[in-house]
Formats: C-alpha cells, structure tokens, sequence
C-alpha cells in the first residue's frame, strides 16, 4: 500500500517535471544555436551582399507613413551628425541608357520592382533565404529625356500633355517641339511606355538619382539648427542687452538656415513624388554626327522631302 | 550566204551601236493620270508632279550593288530618322511590275509645321540601285495616293532579254 502511494507522487512528480525538463532542453539548445548565430551573420556580411551601399542605405531608415513614397521622418539616431561635414555627400553615379536605333525599355521606378513584403514582417527584416531586402525608402528621383520624330508635332505634343493629366501629373513646360511633364514616381514606367505609342522614339535617357544621402543630411541639419534656436531662446531670456544683440542676430541667421533647408527639402520630396519627363521632337544629326561613321555615299544625304519637293526644269 | 551573213552582221552591229549610243533611262516607268513628268531633271533621272505638288522621282545610282537590299534599306532609315529626325511609319517587302524584289520605306517629316508624307521604294537590278521617291504635304498626298501608287508599281527596272535596250523601250526605256 505504501508502495503504491510512492509510485502515485512518483509519477505525479513526473508529470509536472516533464514540461519544466523540456523547457530546460529547449532553453539550451536555443541558446547553443543563438551563440552561433552571430558568427553565421558575421561571415554573410563579408560575403557579396555587404558592401558600403547596402550598409548606407540601410542605416537610413525613415518613416513613411502616408505611404507616398517620402518619408516623414528620418532616424536621425543610426546616423551621427558629427560624421557628416555639410555638403559632403558619397555620389552615385547617375544610370543612363544609350539606345542608338531600337527603343529599349525603361527600367521600372524602384516602388515598382519591389517584393512583396509581408504585413507581419518588419520592412528591414532579412528574408527567409539569408539575404537582406531591399530598402523600402530609397529615395530616388527619376528623369527621363524622350526624342522623338519630328513627325506632327502639335499632335504629339498634345498626347503627352494629355498623357500627365490621365496620369495624376501636369504639364511643367511646353514650347515649340519640346515638352516637360511631371508625373507621379508610381505612374512613371506607365506613363514612358505610353509616350513609346504616339510616334517615332529615336532616342531615350533615363536616369535614377539616389538623394537619400541628401535628404536625410538635411532633415538632420534642420533638426540641429532648430535644437540650436530653443538654446538660444533660453539664452536670450537671460541675457544682458548687449548679449541678447548677439544672439538675436545668431537667432537670425539660424531661421535664415532653416528656412533654406526647408525648402531645399520641399524641393527634394517634390522631385521624388513627381518624376520629371521631357519629350523633344528634333533629329539626333547634330549628337551623332561625331560618333556616327560618315557613310561615303552622297546620294545618300540628298534624299529627303526639301530635294524631291524643289521642282525645276533644267534647260 | 556571204551577202547574206554580212548584212546580218551589219544588222546586229547598228543595233549594238543604237544600243550603246542610247541616252535613256534604265528604267521604265508610266506617269500616272494627275501627274505631268518633267523635262531635263538633274538630280533624279524622272520626276513628275501633280499640280498641289505631290512628286513622284527616280534616281539611278550606278554600281551600288555592292550593297544588298539589307545594307541599302538600314543605311538610308538611319540617315534619314537619325540624322534627319524623319519617322519611320512603315517598313514592307514589295516587287517592281517586272517582279524585281525591294523594300518600300514610309516616312512622315514635318516641314514649315505642317506633317509630310515621303516614301522611298528600293531595288537593285542591272548593277545599279534604283530608288524610287514619292512625297507631299500628308492631306495633299492621301488624295493623291492611289496614282502614287499606280506609278510606283508600274515601275521596270530590269531588261527583258539581250535585244530588249533596242526593240522594246516599254521594258527597258533607253530612247
């Protein structure tokens, strides 16, 4: 009887042991495979997907709530001020496309080429496979330059006008055969393979500009200069005249430099928004007569409407 | 017999000479109603207009059959939509009425603003390239259209048999 009692609290003993055991197993094996961890990730960061870029960029993270594509706010934090002289920003070299006969496709704006990302997994996360996603903020700001045909030009001048408004954007300058839209970064690709449709492209130029380093410099400087006027509102209150004289002219100069960084970061955010595309009906002659080789045939320059229209009789 | 094989040898000789003397054109070509061929054209070896100005011409340049029809067609699209800035609206094989094989090339180029049409018809026969033009302001040359075509199509540039220079100017126009 006795006995039996034993083998009752022994196994009753058991059953509440077994999940805190278990636990225990799990518990250290996590933490065997955790102390690996870094050494894993240490090594993948030497490997091709680590280079200077990946680690700018990524260091940059903003905030774009209203998901238009610009962030509300850097993170001023991953970046220290003190590292940053004003004005000194690394230079990627702009992407341009040569196309000398066929039209070639534009490369989609960077919101366009993008991975799905799941709702639940942060934007910065590594994927499954080991390497890291893209950025979701890079900021960049797009230009396309479109020659084209000297063939009805009203008519194609109208067409692209028309094409920015069905795109959400609007016309930025028009003259004789030359006209400049600017549509929504999203609507870009659209709107390129659209002006593709409505005549002859001889050549193309696309460039993407990567202004991240830009405008997060100038998010931070506004956010110093601003840190720097409440000290000096602070200083003013106790101050003597002739001190307060020279921190109202410090306090000047300081709202003279954030209003300037204000509007160089308006003037960011609306290049980034609104891509910039400028269509030119004229001949390429005068680009490619240096790099072109000059056939040695000259009939061949005198074909043309001016030689087969200018009619006259010889006698 | 004698007599007779010397005064076919004569016979032949005139020929020859008639041929060799000949002044005309390597081609044949029929003006089609509405146009009026113009005289003594230096630039091209036959042109003719309507009276709103749609032209139709033919230039012969001589030992171009260097060049295939592939090296012709690309040369003279690169010239005139890279250099020039004309559009290439259209790009067909087609056959002169002798059934020479070419290319046909339709352009469109505004001139003073307004749009122009300009076609450039290519074949190469007899060492030579022949290249056949037609062009007007747009409205002007749709009207015009089908007699631009009928004297496109009309178009010989290849003689029919060794006498043919001589005694058949309807295929091989050389008086």
């Amino acid at each position: 009887m006795k006995a039996e009692r034993k083998l009752a609290a022994w196994l009753a003993w058991l059953q509440c042991a077994a999940p805190l055991l278990t636990a225990l197993f799990l518990l250290s094996g996590c933490a065997s495979s955790a102390a690996r961890a870094p050494r894993a990730s240490g090594s993948a960061n030497r490997g091709f997907g680590s280079n200077d870029a990946t680690i700018r960029v990524k260091a940059k993270a903003t905030v774009d709530n209203d998901a238009d594509g610009i962030p509300d706010s850097a993170a001023p934090a991953a970046v220290p001020v003190a590292e940053r002289a004003p004005g000194n920003y690394p230079q990627q070299p702009p992407m341009t496309g040569n196309h000398f006969a066929a039209p070639a496709k534009a490369p989609a704006p960077a919101d366009a080429k993008k991975p799905e990302v799941s709702k639940d997994q942060p934007k910065d996360a590594p994927r499954a496979d080991g390497t890291e996603a893209p950025h979701e903020t890079s900021m960049l700001i797009y230009t396309a330059k479109v020659t084209m045909a000297v063939y009805q030009v009203d008519q194609g001048v109208a067409a692209v006008e028309r094409l920015a408004r069905d795109n959400g954007g609007f016309l930025a300058l028009k003259r004789d055969r030359e006209i400049t839209i600017r549509v929504p970064r999203g609507r870009f690709d659209i709107t390129l393979a659209a002006i593709d449709k409505i005549g002859d492209v001889l050549h193309r130029d696309i460039q993407a500009q990567d202004v991240t380093d830009e405008f997060v410099d100038t998010e931070i400087r506004i956010k110093n200069a601003r840190a720097m006027q409440v000290r000096l509102k602070v200083l003013l209150d106790k101050a003597n005249v002739k001190e307060a004289l020279e921190i109202e002219k410090e306090m000047r100069r300081v709202t003279e430099e954030i209003e300037l960084l204000e509007g160089k970061l308006k003037l960011l955010k609306d290049k980034i928004a609104y891509s910039t595309i400028t269509v030119s009906f004229e001949p390429r002659g005068s680009t490619i007569q240096t790099t072109r080789i000059k056939l040695p045939f000259p009939w061949l320059v005198q074909l043309g409407l001016p030689a087969l229209l200018q009619l006259s009789e010889d006698r | 017999m004698k007599a007779r094989a010397r005064s076919a040898s004569l016979l032949l000789a005139a020929a020859l000479a008639l041929s060799a003397a000949a002044c005309g054109k390597p081609f044949d070509v029929k003006t089609a109603p509405g146009f009026v061929a113009l005289e003594n054209q230096h630039d091209f070896d036959w042109r003719a207009t309507t009276p709103e100005g749609v032209v139709v011409g033919i230039r012969v340049v001589e030992d171009e059959e260097r060049g295939d029809l592939g090296f012709w067609t690309q040369a003279i699209t690169l010239q005139l939509r890279d250099v020039s800035g004309y559009a290439l609206l259209e790009s067909a094989d087609i056959a002169s009425a002798d059934g020479t094989r070419g290319r046909l090339l339709k352009f469109g180029h505004d001139e003073d603003d307004k749009p122009y049409v300009y076609w450039v018809s290519l074949y190469l026969a007899q060492n030579r390239l022949f290249i056949v033009e037609a062009g007007g302001q747009k409205e002007i040359f749709e009207r015009a259209r089908p007699s631009v075509e009928l004297t496109m199509k009309s178009v010989h540039v290849r003689c029919n048999g060794f006498l043919s220079p001589v005694l058949s100017s309807r295929t091989c126009n050389r008086w």
